[in-house]
């Protein structure tokens, strides 16, 4: 088992977003207070909004599974919900800390990929066109 | 005033047990007093106050009020602890802070993302929920053409057949249908035979809507295409009538017996004139004659004499279909004819109609009489007539049909263009078959074929217009021999335009009139060179080549023959003599004929410019000859030499005077068929 301290939580982070098909993630505590999030591509109240319904669902679903099913010695270990928007939500606990992952599957991480370029290549434009007024004025 | 009494107890007595004492009896009472007793009389009269109305008192009791407070709260922040003010920054650091220094929260972290990361590891592998080909749907599907029979009109006259002679769809739309009944066979009509035509109503197919009386039977009607009530027809004794449906079963107009055609009336077609009351009809006695209706009685207003030939003297040829339609040109009639010809016929006001072109005469010919002309609605530059066992399609500048389909198994009777559908036209056939031909999808093989009748078919109408229920070119009247009436409904990709079909079917038509306009260029040439070949193998010519042959050769068996008398003697002489006189001595022994020659030139300068002239003559053509002779040669005299050439130069100039003729008039001829072919 590593050291505790060794384990620096950014790079780690940094590793799972590095992932092909990753697209953000969200970490909250018992509070429903999120810690980290992927500052890129959620904001902040997306990320409460998230929290605060994933606890829930979290929850619920914990509870169905020990009470309703009558199985005490199961646990809730993971939720993967799948979207239409062709992306899946990763939900899992580790303790007091409940981490979101999304992920984007199949064609659209080719279509994410397609609109980067775009956006950037729009970018670039636009730094052009303000070096260009910046030139004539 | 009320006298109050005032109850007074002491504090600390109050809430004490009662103590209830009994009190003394009190009695009270009064005394008698006897001196008021006078006093006491009634009154009278007496008066009293008597009140019959409760008093009223108003009180007033409302239920307690809750009392009600507003606040405004937001939960927009999340579920912080009490403690830290969401709105605060440095709070929420700090709080964070506290979580992220936690050893735990690390190691969650490192687990929690080692779950979520096997997970898209997992998900990357396979898109689990891709299904193939979505929301695409077939793009091609084989449709079988069909059709429906939707009603039978049958002639109502009993005992005899009569056959569909025509059908006239109502103009309106696929509302009506004006039939018409005769027997065209040639005596073969019995006494009495029914002599009326129906107009049927799609409505009712069990008995026809109206009846058209008249004294022959129709062979030819039309529905007026301005005014829908009036029908126009020919009839089997060659008059033109006109019924309204509004004014009866007769006619309303007829035309007069002397004027009007000698034969049965082969068609009828109003015109789109502004009154709308002219039309045109033909016959097989030859004639095509225009009739205004308000002056049917005057008899026609024009005539038009159908021959092959622009000589007046031609014999009439019986007319057998008219083909009219203003978007070709309201001038232009296209007439067939009995002998499968087709002419235009152009009618300008205030002039003689006359035929401006006649189609088939050469090649295209129809076997039979023509059927049925029909111009493509789309681009009427192009026109489809049916006759013998073929249909064709011509275009108007061309004389000879540019596509015709393949013979069909029995004669066809009638055909037309769907109105809708540029690429498709439909034939009937005499053995009770109808063919649909698409051009859009093939051109060697009949589309589609349906038996409509077991007996022969006479006439097809497709509806033009569409109306309520069906659309344009949905239906078809298909009329028998035996007076029925079929209609038929098309499925939807036999009426419903194609893609592309219009360019497509456009560039077709253009294809293969450039391909006839090349055929043609190309049997010109043919026939100039059927025409230039046995110039060249004149026997003549051959001839004078041979003569000219043996000539040549006759002048060259001299020549040698001097050359080795020449050589002979030369070699005698050079032991002897100086060679120079010695040759010139022998040149004049040997030939007589140039001593002769000697002397004529000694007579005269001018001669021997002559003999010069044709020297040089003789340079040009006899140069190979001479440079071949030996260096001998060369050194004879002038004479010698001016001789031969004069002689050859005359030879060949003869020679090539007649071959620059022959060239030239070939060239010409050339020439000639280069600038026919350009000019078309």
């Amino acid at each position: 088992m590593q050291p505790i301290n060794d384990i620096n939580v950014d790079e780690v982070l940094k590793g799972l977003s590095a992932v092909e098909g990753a697209n953000g993630f969200v970490i909250f505590n018992q509070d429903c207070i999120p810690l980290k999030r992927s500052e890129k591509n959620i904001t902040y109240e997306k990320a409460v909004h998230m929290s605060a319904l994933v606890a829930d669902l979290w929850n619920v679903t914990k509870k169905c599974i020990q009470r309703e099913l009558r199985s005490q010695d199961n646990d809730l270990e993971i939720i993967r919900i799948r979207t239409k928007a062709q992306s899946e939500y990763i939900i899992s606990q580790q303790g007091d800390y409940t981490m979101i992952g999304i992920q984007l599957c199949g064609k659209a991480i080719e279509e994410a990929k397609l609109a980067a370029a775009a956006e950037a290549q729009a970018a670039a434009e636009a730094d052009k066109a303000k070096k260009g007024d910046k030139e004539q004025s | 005033m009320a006298d109050y009494y005032t109850y007074q107890r002491k504090r600390r007595d109050l809430g004490k047990p009662c103590n209830f004492q009994d009190s003394e009896i009190k009695i009270a009472g009064y005394t008698k007093t006897v001196a008021v007793i006078p006093n006491y009389v009634k009154r009278n009269p007496n008066h009293i106050d008597l009140d019959n109305i409760a008093e009223y008192s108003e009180h007033s009791v409302n239920t307690e009020r809750v009392s009600t407070g507003d606040k405004v709260m937001y939960h927009k922040e999340g579920g912080w602890p009490a403690g830290i003010d969401p709105l605060e920054q440095q709070d929420q650091n700090k709080y964070r802070r506290r979580f992220e220094k936690d050893a735990a929260f690390a190691v969650a972290v490192k687990e929690l993302s080692n779950t979520v990361e096997k997970c898209i590891l997992q998900n990357n592998q396979i898109d689990l929920f891709e299904e193939y080909f979505l929301d695409e749907e077939s793009e091609h599907q084989v449709e079988n053409l069909s059709t429906k029979t939707l009603m039978l009109f049958k002639d109502q006259s009993e005992g005899v057949k009569r056959s569909v002679s025509e059908i006239s769809w109502h103009p309106e739309g696929p509302i009506k249908a004006a039939v018409s009944y005769a027997i065209s066979r040639f005596q073969q009509m019995p006494e009495g035979m029914m002599k009326s035509s129906y107009v049927w109503d799609l409505q009712n197919p069990n008995s026809p809507e109206f009846h058209l009386e008249s004294n022959s039977p129709i062979t030819n009607l039309m529905y007026n295409p301005k005014l829908s009530d009036q029908i126009g027809g020919g009839c089997y004794n060659g008059l033109v009538a006109v019924w309204d449906v509004k004014r009866g079963k007769q006619p309303v107009l007829t035309s007069p017996v002397e004027k009007s055609h000698h034969d049965p009336i082969t068609h009828f077609q109003w015109l789109f004139s502004k009154t709308g009351t002219e039309c045109v009809t033909t016959s097989t006695d030859g004639r095509v004659l225009w009739w205004d209706t308000r002056k049917l009685n005057e008899g026609p207003i024009e005539s038009l004499n159908v021959t092959e030939g622009s000589n007046p003297n031609d014999p009439l040829i019986g007319a057998t279909v008219l083909e009219y339609n203003t978007e070709a040109g309201p001038t232009k009639y296209l007439i067939g004819t009995e002998m499968g010809s087709l002419m235009v016929a152009n009618k300008k006001p205030k002039k003689a109609v006359e035929i401006t072109a006649r189609y088939g005469l050469e090649s295209g010919r129809h076997l039979g009489p023509v059927m049925s002309i029909n111009r493509s609605p789309p681009n009427p530059k192009f026109f489809l007539t049916v006759g013998d066992w073929s249909a064709k399609i011509w275009v108007e500048d061309i004389k000879t049909p540019i596509m015709r389909t393949k013979y069909h198994g029995s004669y066809l009777t009638d055909g037309c263009w769907s109105p809708t559908r540029n690429g498709v036209f439909f034939l009937t056939r005499k053995d009770g078959w109808m063919d649909v031909w698409d051009y859009y999808y093939r051109q060697n093989e009949i589309a589609f074929s349906h038996k409509v009748s077991e007996t022969a078919l006479t006439c097809i109408k497709i509806n033009s217009n569409g109306g309520a229920h069906h659309n344009a070119g949905k239906l078809v009247a298909i009329g028998d021999q035996d007076g029925t009436v079929t209609l038929l409904e098309l499925c939807d990709s036999l009426y419903q335009l194609q893609f592309r079909e219009k360019d497509v079917m456009n560039e077709m038509f253009d294809r293969e009139s450039r391909k006839e306009k090349n055929l043609e260029a190309i049997k010109k040439q043919q026939d100039l060179m059927k025409k230039v070949v046995p110039k060249d193998n004149k026997a003549a010519q051959q001839k004078w080549e041979q003569r000219k042959a043996e000539l040549i050769a006759e002048a060259e068996q001299q020549f040698s023959q001097i050359v080795k008398k020449d050589e002979e003697a030369k070699l005698n002489d050079l032991s002897e003599f100086s060679p120079k006189a010695q040759k010139k001595d022998d040149k004049k022994q040997q030939s007589p004929k140039d001593d002769d020659k000697q002397q004529q030139q000694g007579d005269g300068g001018q001669q021997q410019d002559q003999q010069d002239q044709g020297q040089g003559e003789g340079d040009k053509d006899g140069g190979q000859q001479q440079d071949g002779d030996d260096g001998q040669q060369q050194g004879n005299d002038d004479q010698q030499k001016g001789d031969d050439g004069q002689q050859q130069g005359g030879d060949d100039g003869d020679g090539q005077k007649e071959g620059d003729e022959g060239d030239g008039q070939k060239e010409g001829d050339e020439g000639d068929g280069q600038k026919e072919g350009e000019q078309e």
